[in-house]
């Protein structure tokens, strides 16, 4: 038995030494961010999909959406290949910590807690948090309303909408969910009484599920949504910077706003449950 | 570049200790379940009764064939459309049912790894079926059976993290939610293990010392 405590601690002891060497060498300065990409001949983009409209697979499981666009059309810039790597959304920021991506385009916020460990470009889209709520809560009219003890609210974790939730909702309970869907799930299976997302996720999933659910549109907050960068790579977000100001002005980006948010055409295409 | 900090380990560990008592309660819970329903299982696949041993059968090569993160899935949001089950009671159920199939397989294992030749002879000298499997039979499987009985307890332990998805607050959900509002992965994933590490641990040693028993009684 001493024997083993010893040796675990030995154990321990080492896995910590080489953290302390591996949080040493970092990932270099990186000043060429962006030629690495054009000589790796491929961007890696970390995305989430399940949230409507901004990343979702299709019916034949390919990723679509506003965000799959606008990483394609970097992709097109940078004359690239562009790599989907599809996480949970709670897994984004660790994946570019640790490098494993390049950038991150999943519908994410800009806020000061993120912007500690990760670097966004400017903003590319204005949301804010809206409620989607199970028809047997009738009453319910804002989110003061919701907010009783014994109300569940589902939310997808590590989204701004867990943040909101968890710092605005005192007295009910905030459960956390990997991804929109497991939360959804969650709503219209009874077990919670609201969700909170973001508005074109709420108008969405209660057009699929107009039957147990209604919305409550108007945001409660403002939101801009970035690009996350990995730390450390200036001219990257630069780069990003100048695509995002003359991208926004594209007949591209135009069409992509009408196609996703306006005309949806998409509708048929993605799978939806009755 | 990262520093590393520990001290948030320190700030969130009321919430890590909740997560810890969680996982150790569903485990129980579920160790003590799936034990019951293997005893049961394996009877069944032992017993002549041909519908008893379809249905083990079944139920074995069912969950064993199915991922176990599926069953959980199924379980909570499936069935939830029909029952309103708990997280708590569905975690529990999925993991039982999981361990279950498991268990039904090592005792049924270990019964039969028994030689033939002592039930004869303790039902020669007249014993029931039943005593000879009770005093007899039995007592010889016990020892055969624990070491990976143990093993299936232990798995079930680190098992018990996947319930984490349907928002159960495990020592697992606990993390994952600290890494989101710190971004601190290794330092957070790094201490999480260490605590499954030594409940895992504590009842290794434990059935270790069972056994040591056991063989001493011989």
């Amino acid at each position: 038995m001493l024997k083993n405590v010893t040796k675990i601690a030995a154990l321990a002891v080492t896995m910590i030494i080489l953290a302390l060497l591996f949080a040493g060498c970092g990932s270099g300065d990186s000043k060429s961010a962006v030629a690495d990409i054009k000589k790796k001949g491929k961007i890696v983009v970390g995305t989430a999909s399940g949230y409507y409209p901004f990343e979702m697979a299709d019916k034949q499981g390919a990723l679509v959406g506003y965000d799959i666009d606008v990483a394609k059309a970097i992709a097109k810039e940078l004359g690239v290949e562009v790599e989907f790597q599809n996480y949970a959304f709670a897994g984004l920021v660790p994946a570019i910590q640790a490098n494993k991506i390049d950038i991150v385009i999943a519908g994410m916020t800009i806020n000061d807690k993120r912007k500690e460990v990760v670097d966004f470009t400017d903003p590319y889209f204005v949301s804010g948090q809206a409620l989607l709520i199970n028809k047997q809560y009738r009453n319910i009219k804002t989110w003061q309303d919701l907010d009783k003890p014994g109300n569940v609210i589902a939310v997808s974790m590590g989204t701004t909408a867990d943040q909101t939730a968890s710092s605005m909702f005192k007295q009910a309970t905030v459960k956390k969910f990997e991804g929109s869907a497991l939360a959804g799930l969650e709503l219209i299976n009874g077990k919670a009484a609201a969700v909170v997302h973001e508005t074109p996720w709420v108008a969405i999933y209660h057009r699929l599920h107009a039957d147990t659910t209604y919305p409550i549109l108007e945001p409660f907050t403002t939101e801009n949504l970035g690009i996350a960068v990995t730390k450390g790579k200036p001219e990257l977000v630069d780069w990003l910077n100048k695509f995002l100001k003359q991208y926004k002005e594209s007949e591209e980006y135009k069409k992509s706003y009408q196609y996703w948010f306006v005309d949806m055409p998409w509708w048929d295409s993605v799978p939806q449950k009755k | 570049m990262h520093q590393l900090e520990f001290k948030v380990i320190i700030e969130y560990m009321p919430a890590i200790l909740d997560g810890l008592a969680m996982t150790v309660q569903i485990s129980a819970l579920s160790i003590i379940c799936g034990t019951v329903i293997g005893v049961l299982g394996a009877l069944a696949r032992i017993s002549g009764n041909f519908a008893a041993k379809a249905i083990a059968n079944a139920y074995v090569e069912w969950i064993r064939n199915t991922p176990l993160l599926i069953q959980i899935l199924f379980i909570y949001f499936g069935l939830g459309m029909f029952f309103d089950l708990s997280p708590l009671v569905a975690s529990v159920a999925a993991l039982s049912i999981f361990a279950g199939a498991y268990i039904t397989e090592i005792i049924r294992a270990g019964i039969q790894s028994i030689h033939k030749g002592q039930r004869e002879a303790a039902l020669s000298i007249g014993m029931t079926e039943t005593q000879a499997m009770l005093l007899v039979v039995l007592p010889q499987a016990i020892r055969r059976i624990l070491p990976p009985l143990a093993g299936q307890f232990i798995t079930l332990i680190k098992d018990s993290s996947l319930v984490s998805v349907i928002a159960v607050t495990d020592l697992t959900y606990v993390a994952k939610n600290i890494v989101t509002t710190t971004f601190r992965a290794f330092e957070v994933w790094l201490v999480i293990a260490v605590f499954y590490f030594v409940l895992s641990f504590i009842l290794s040693m434990a059935v270790r010392k069972l056994e040591r028993r056991l063989a001493k009684s011989d």
